[in-house]
């Protein structure tokens, strides 16, 4: 077991590595991500709803589209000139690039929130004041863990399929419909600093997490099979 | 070497859909064995290679490792495809270190050792994109033997390599002769010669030609 | 087998859509507060537990396949889901029909019409995964998705059902009181349903296994 660990956080460093050594693809996911959080809360404001009460609603909408984006990244640098296959032998098990690329999604998807989550809470002028901290950055995690892992499954998928990118989020959406509720209703919860009433959907988060996290164990051998 | 490692496939199919890639084929290898396949397009060679290595799943028949089922987890099998396999963004050394230490065969001197062989070693901080098609399929095979291996494919090896390094390949044929057993795909077997090397010749998923050569 | 007009299944199915249509129209009483519209109901019923049926085989064909690896198992997902599509669709469909004059509304946030819609986007993706070119690894990853999907519809269900019950329900399809003859005729139309759903996918296995001959044979010919 810490073999695989190991082996794991080997290829994990390896990505980021490989990943901050050419910053195009990071920083235009950022400025993209960060253009959609400027044209939602301009938007709302032009018919004047630019109010607190849409924050988690445009803030998980924004993180959604921005995960097609990076999460797409993880099997890409595989792709280019057949590394995956080299990766698979060295590996020795295929479960390891599975967590290896689902940590690193989430690394990404979490540098990225940092700038584009505060960008937001400024935009659409959140009245922090009852909000629950800590309850909301908990619910930003957990709601990106789920993205990471479902993402990076998916990704297994559509990165097989050249000329099929598209497939990408219209696999991916519908399947994270209950992480796109449970995140939401967190978040609003955090912000009104009603924690009480929605930590049952903390846990519908910790569920769908652990759930999407650990069936790729079973599935992953199928995914990168060829 | 006083073990030999004992590679057999029986009867291996790979079906895809309708089509049969591969009928029966069936040979055996030991340690020192240098095994060329050669065959037209679409004869199913690629998939062989693949399957040896653990990457593809068979149909039926099997594929032992002395006596036990190969599969991915095998852990040194070196693999060298008509791609390099290399992270472009990534410095000659740190393709090698990355591979090294996944298989927990990491050492500066193998590193050293290896870039040496392939004529790399003063190219080592540069990063895979900038070298030519050639350079990167020198390092590709440097990659393969940083997993110490007992069993070496070789996908069209000498593709895009010159003349030096058509050499270096051919003495590391040689050299991994006392502890590897090692196919290799070809389309120009004259590449081989003046090598002892088995011959196997591949059509329509069958074995159709059976040879030895001694040099 | 015969099929279409020649094939004696296709005139009995027929007949006992008739006799289904005949139970629902004149044998299940109207309704005393919705009236006649609540007949939309049989079919609105019938054709959504086709979807669910439908996609509970998907669930068990990519298993199979993922295990087996053979083209029918294959050909059984596919033409299941795309006959669940268009039940599903037809559940979309009539839901609004009696939602508008009872309800006052074209949708509601249901945890019902909700998770239909999301196995409707669903059995689309799986679909557009499947694609045109068959290839081997598209039905392998087709197979995973669909096991994926199958895993995410508890968590939709149950995630959305708690999110309204929670909240306060405005309106609610529950309630609806069923009398013996209206019993007969929804069980009917369910058995009738999943007859039509079986016949759809007998003729929808032919025509991709002739399909596939069609390509076996051109394969061998430009050999």
């Amino acid at each position: 077991m810490p073999k695989f660990w190991r082996k794991v956080f080997l290829i994990y460093l390896k990505d980021l590595k490989d990943e901050f050594r050419t910053t195009d693809h990071l920083l235009s996911t950022l400025v993209f991500g960060t253009m959609l959080v400027f044209v939602f809360s301009f938007a709302l404001q032009l018919v004047e709803i630019g109010t607190a009460q849409v924050f988690p609603a445009v803030l998980w909408v924004s993180i959604f589209f921005m995960a097609i984006l990076a999460l797409q990244r993880s099997f890409a640098k595989e792709q280019d000139n057949g590394a995956l296959d080299a990766l698979l032998l060295a590996s020795g098990d295929r479960s390891i690039l599975f967590y290896a690329k689902f940590l690193f999604s989430l690394t990404v998807l979490l540098l990225l929130e940092v700038v584009v989550v505060p960008l937001l809470w400024i935009f659409i002028d959140v009245a922090g004041a009852k909000a629950n901290l800590w309850f909301f950055l908990g619910a930003v995690f957990l709601g990106s863990w789920g993205l990471a892992a479902v993402g990076t499954l998916l990704n297994g998928i559509t990165v097989q399929l050249p000329g099929a990118r598209l497939l990408f989020p219209i696999l991916l959406f519908p399947i994270l419909i209950p992480l796109l509720l449970g995140a939401i209703l967190c978040t609003q919860g955090a912000l009104v600093g009603e924690i009480k009433a929605v930590s049952g959907w903390m846990y519908l988060l910790v569920i769908y997490d652990l759930l999407f996290t650990i069936l790729p164990l079973l599935l992953f051998d199928y995914v990168l099979e060829g | 070497m006083a073990v030999k490692d004992v590679l057999v496939v029986k009867e291996l199919q790979k079906q895809l859909g309708h089509k049969q890639i591969l009928k029966n084929i069936s040979f055996q290898a030991v340690t020192g064995d240098l095994l060329v396949i050669t065959g037209p397009n679409g004869a199913g060679k690629t998939t062989l290679l693949r399957i040896l290595a653990g990457l593809l799943p068979k149909s039926g028949g099997e594929v032992l490792w002395n006596g036990a089922e190969l599969a991915l987890d095998h852990g040194r099998v070196g693999y060298i495809s008509h791609q390099p396999m290399l992270y472009a963004n990534l410095t000659v050394q740190e393709n090698l270190r990355f591979f090294g230490e996944m298989y927990g065969t990491m050492g500066a001197e193998r590193v050293q050792e290896l870039l040496e062989l392939v004529g790399l070693w003063l190219y080592r901080l540069e990063m895979v994109s900038v070298l030519s098609r050639g350079m990167q399929q020198r390092l590709a095979i440097a990659r393969a033997l940083m997993a110490d291996p007992t069993l070496i494919l070789y996908d069209e090896p000498f593709t895009s390599l010159d003349a030096d390094g058509r050499e270096i390949l051919r003495q590391v044929f040689e050299q991994h002769r006392d502890r590897s057993i090692q196919l290799a795909i070809t389309h120009e077997p004259q590449h081989f010669a003046g090598l002892t090397y088995r011959h196997l010749g591949l059509d329509g998923g069958r074995v159709v030609e059976r040879g030895y050569t001694h040099a | 087998m015969k099929h279409g007009l020649k094939s004696p299944l296709f005139w009995i199915l027929t007949l006992i859509m008739l006799v289904n249509i005949y139970v629902i129209a004149f044998y299940a009483p109207v309704e005393k507060t919705m009236g006649i519209v609540q007949k939309v109901f049989y079919f609105h019923v019938a054709s959504a537990w086709v979807g669910l049926l439908a996609l509970c085989v998907v669930f068990a064909a990519s298993v199979l396949y993922l295990w087996k690896r053979s083209e029918r198992t294959n050909n059984l997902a596919l033409a299941s889901a795309e006959i669940g599509t268009v039940f599903i669709s037809c559940t979309l469909l009539t839901g609004p029909l009696w939602a508008y004059p009872i309800w006052n509304t074209w949708w509601t946030w249901d945890p019902r019409l909700t998770t239909t819609l999301v196995l409707w986007f669903m059995y689309v993706a799986y679909i557009a995964l499947q694609g045109g070119s068959a290839t081997e690894s598209r039905k392998r990853l087709a197979a995973v998705y669909g096991i994926i999907c199958v895993v995410n519809v508890p968590l939709v269900f149950f995630s959305t059902r708690w999110w309204r019950s929670i909240h306060p329900v405005v309106v609610t399809s529950e309630g609806m009181a069923l009398t013996p003859k209206m019993k007969v005729a929804m069980f009917l139309s369910v058995g009738v349903f999943s007859l039509l759903y079986v016949y759809l996918l007998n003729i929808r296995l032919k025509s991709l296994d002739l399909e596939q001959r069609v390509k076996r044979l051109k394969a061998e010919l430009f050999a």
